[in-house]
């Protein structure tokens, strides 16, 4: 699980373009969006897109992919939960 | 018509900064085709801002910036934009990854940035600015089409300042398919300027200000229909009417050379029959060959009424002659035609 | 500043081939979003979208041109339209300089350049292609057919592309650059766009349900619409029939977000309000809003808190027809406006299709019945586009 948190933080920092931002420096508990790191609707979709590409899970709608997608923490166990 | 341009703000493969010193030194084509001058987008847009955006968008964001800034106005009434291709990376991208994983896992900010009003509404998204914004996508019209929406806006007496852009972007996909059908140098059927880029905006205003740097005094395009004659002689004479000047208060003519023989010759032809005592200066070895190159064209008639000289290098004028009225002409394959006119203040 | 008129309309989409097949499908109800049965695409049995159901061959036909490379499909649609509109207008003197045309497109040549891409890149073959890619294209092969040699041009923001080359002519008339403008805008289905909504996931599953609390995206269509603009001292000089008046506009910018519209509708009410005030006209003048209403969750709940706030809570009857033409993105702003002079000449209110139950945070509902006999003199059209270019026409009868 530490391993995959450490790969999704980087992933979200490069994918995502966060240039001013450490991948360490996202904590894993915090919301991604609107508070936290701030990212916005069209970040959600590449999130989910990663997901997709990298872990293989579809999500196929938004307000299943904002459950998932709330925080670090929550994708890590999504991904987890459905490998 | 006379409407004030009050601020500039340039970027392309030529040095940004618009002073005095502009086109002292001349940049040459370093690559196949022109690119911009590359700028530290950090230096101008906070990078959580602009982290998504492609190099086109973002350079114009830049050069808008840079515009506002020069003529001390932050928030523009209307934005317009012309650009002959729009967003042409994020389309390849979005398509070429459509194609290869078939259709399959796209990314989202690709789609959304390959709509061509993009350059106009991400600008207005920064300035938190709700006024009209427009954009025009008709070849080597798209500029001249931009800037006489915005003539007709001060016209309409609504609006008194506008943001007006001209740009277009390579990249090296684009290039291959222009060589591929043979527009390019490689190809032995042309000697041509080689493609292009730009990101160019221009403030036009109705009232006069510290900042002014020259005025547009006309603006006309002409297509011509498969099979008519081409009667260019009698559009630029039309325009010069319309714009009431007289041909010998031309002095300078900027024209869209591209380095074929057989589409150069008639700007020759129109400076002797038309405008025998101005100095000809081509414009598109300076930025490349693109479409909406005259909003480069147009900045360099700016700097050389405003600072009344021609840069070194670009052709001789003579001493202590003031520069009153330049008139950009550029032709596509002498299938479109555009012309605009401006002078001092 | 001169009035305008519109003296001629024409239309092709799912709906039908021509203003009037259009009219009846209208009357009658009749949907055409469907299963996608012309375009190829993976996502074929998965969504549903508005398709005209020709195949190029037979819009070659309808377009009175003998089949050949270089037409794209967004182009055969604009030449139909066009030539309809024209020819409803009785255009006399189409290759006067002072008749220009303002054309609009989103998708431009891209339903061809997506069959092609590789072939450019690779410099094999379809070499014709790579010039019917931009947006001009089809506005300088309209021009070309129907001889247009006076001011030609062509617009691109998204969705309100064709409301703002309808908005753009209609400025040209009024400060006397030309006397006369054929306007409009023409978008075909594409693999591209098809894609790129599906990739911001915004396509609906069934068919669109605008306004609806259940909504849940767009039904993409495809589609023309063009009209003629004449200005009044033509229109007196010919004794030109009228359809109706072309009598304002309004256009802002949201800036907002590139993809979504402010919550609170600011865009779109400075654009409904902007197209007031040009039009000389008061909230209480208008009868009918044809809405942008494109069923998305995002679109339709600002719409109608911007509507809220223009209205004073008393909104007009209003309705969105993307129930039957789909979305025809560029398109859209010229269908809708040829479907809004419909209900006036025709004193008609067009249901809002697909609706069951009324959106939960406001209260009030769109037209979901055929309402005939109506007096309708002004009629408010949106088209929103993405980036928040929004776009709003005012109709008037005469």
């Amino acid at each position: 699980m530490e391993k995959l948190i450490e790969d999704l933080k980087k992933e979200i920092v490069n994918k995502l373009r966060l240039e001013n931002i450490q991948w360490d420096d996202i904590v894993t508990d915090d919301p991604l969006f609107v508070e936290g790191l701030g990212l916005d609707s069209i970040d959600a979709l590449e999130l989910m897109l990663i997901l997709e590409k990298k872990y293989g899970i579809k999500i196929n709608s938004i307000e299943d992919g904002k459950k998932v997608l709330y925080s670090i923490k929550t994708i890590a166990e999504f991904i987890t939960a459905n490998k | 018509m006379k409407f004030f341009i009050n601020g500039v703000g340039l970027i392309s493969p030529q040095q940004n900064t618009f002073d005095e010193t502009f086109l002292n030194n001349i940049s040459g084509i370093e690559n196949k085709y022109y690119q911009n001058k590359e700028l530290n987008y950090k230096d101008y847009l906070d990078p959580l801002v602009y982290r998504r955006l492609s190099r086109l968008i973002k350079t114009n964001l830049v050069s808008a910036k840079m515009c506002l800034k020069d003529s001390l106005i932050n928030n523009p009434d209307a934005i317009i934009v012309g650009t002959g291709l729009g967003c042409i990376e994020d389309t390849e991208n979005f398509l070429i990854g459509m194609l290869e994983n078939n259709e399959a896992l796209l990314s989202p900010t690709q789609f959304m940035q390959s709509t061509h009003n993009t350059i106009s509404s991400q600008i207005a998204i920064l300035l938190k600015c709700h006024g009209y914004n427009n954009t025009f996508t008709h070849r080597s019209f798209s500029f001249e089409h931009a800037l006489l929406d915005g003539c007709l806006l001060l016209k309409e007496n609504r609006h008194f300042n506008i943001l007006i852009g001209g740009t277009d972007e390579i990249t090296e996909k684009l290039y291959t398919i222009i060589g591929n059908i043979g527009l390019t140098k490689n190809n032995n059927r042309y000697k041509q300027i080689a493609p292009g880029e730009g990101s160019i905006f221009f403030l036009l205003s109705n009232n006069q200000s510290i900042k002014s740097n020259a005025v547009v005094r006309g603006i006309s395009t002409y297509h011509k229909l498969k099979g008519d004659n081409l009667i260019v002689e009698s559009f630029i004479l039309e325009a010069l009417e319309q714009a009431k000047i007289n041909n010998s208060e031309i002095d300078l003519m900027i024209c869209g050379n591209t380095g074929t023989p057989r589409f150069d010759k008639i700007y020759s032809s129109i400076a002797d029959k038309i405008f025998p005592g101005a100095t000809i200066i081509p414009y598109k070895y300076l930025c490349g060959d693109y479409f909406t190159a005259s909003a480069f064209a147009l900045a360099l008639a700016i700097n050389i009424i405003k600072y009344q000289r021609i840069p070194d290098g670009l052709g001789s004028f003579a001493n202590n002659k003031i520069i009153n009225n330049i008139i950009i002409y550029n032709h596509d394959k002498e299938i479109d035609s555009s012309l605009i006119i401006v002078g001092k203040c | 500043m001169q009035r305008v008129f519109i003296t001629g309309v024409g239309m092709i989409s799912s709906i039908g081939r021509n203003v009037n097949e259009t009219f009846s499908s209208l009357k009658a109800l009749n949907s055409g979003i469907s299963e996608l049965t012309l375009l190829e695409t993976i996502h074929k049995n998965l969504i549903l979208a508005a398709e005209i159901k020709l195949t190029d061959e037979e819009l070659f036909q309808l377009a009175g041109i003998k089949p050949q490379k270089g037409f794209t499909r967004t182009t055969l649609l604009g030449i139909i339209a066009a030539k309809e509109a024209v020819q409803c207008s009785r255009l006399n003197d189409i290759s006067n300089r002072r008749v220009g045309l303002i054309s609009a497109t989103s998708v431009g040549g891209m339903d061809k350049t997506e069959k092609v891409y590789f072939n450019l890149l690779n410099g094999k073959s379809d070499f014709i292609y790579a010039s019917t890619h931009d947006c001009a294209d089809s506005t300088i092969k309209i021009a070309e057919v129907l001889k247009i040699r006076g001011h030609i041009s062509t617009t691109s923001t998204a969705c309100s592309a064709s409301a703002n080359s309808i908005m753009v002519g209609m400025r040209m008339v009024q400060n006397g650059l030309l006397d006369k403008v054929i306007v409009g805008g023409t978008d075909s289905l594409t693999k591209f766009t098809l894609n790129g909504f599906n990739s911001l996931m915004i396509l609906s599953k069934e068919k669109c349900k605008p306004f609806d609390d259940q909504r849940d995206g767009i039904s993409l269509g495809e589609g023309a619409g063009y009209l003629v603009l004449e200005s009044e001292e033509v229109v007196l000089k010919e004794m030109k029939n009228i359809l109706c008046e072309l009598k304002g506009y309004g256009n802002a910018c949201d800036a907002y977000h590139q993809t979504a519209t402010s919550p609170e509708g600011d865009g779109p009410y400075l654009a409904m309000n902007n197209a007031l005030l040009s039009s000389n006209l008061s909230n209480k003048d208008i009868d009918y809003i044809n809405a942008h209403g494109t069923g998305t969750t995002n679109n339709d709940l600002s719409e109608c808190k911007a509507m809220e706030r223009l209205f004073d809570c008393k909104i007009p009857p209003f309705s969105s027809t993307k129930g039957y033409t789909g979305h025809c993105l560029g398109a859209s702003g010229a269908i809708e406006a040829v479907i809004s002079s419909l209900a006036i000449t025709n004193k008609i209110i067009f249901p809002n299709l697909n609706f069951k139950h009324k959106m939960s945070e406001v209260d009030f509902s769109p037209t979901l019945e055929l309402k005939g006999n109506v007096e309708i003199k002004n009629v408010l059209s949106n088209s929103f586009g993405f980036g928040g270019n929004n776009t709003t026409l005012i109709l008037s009868r005469c």
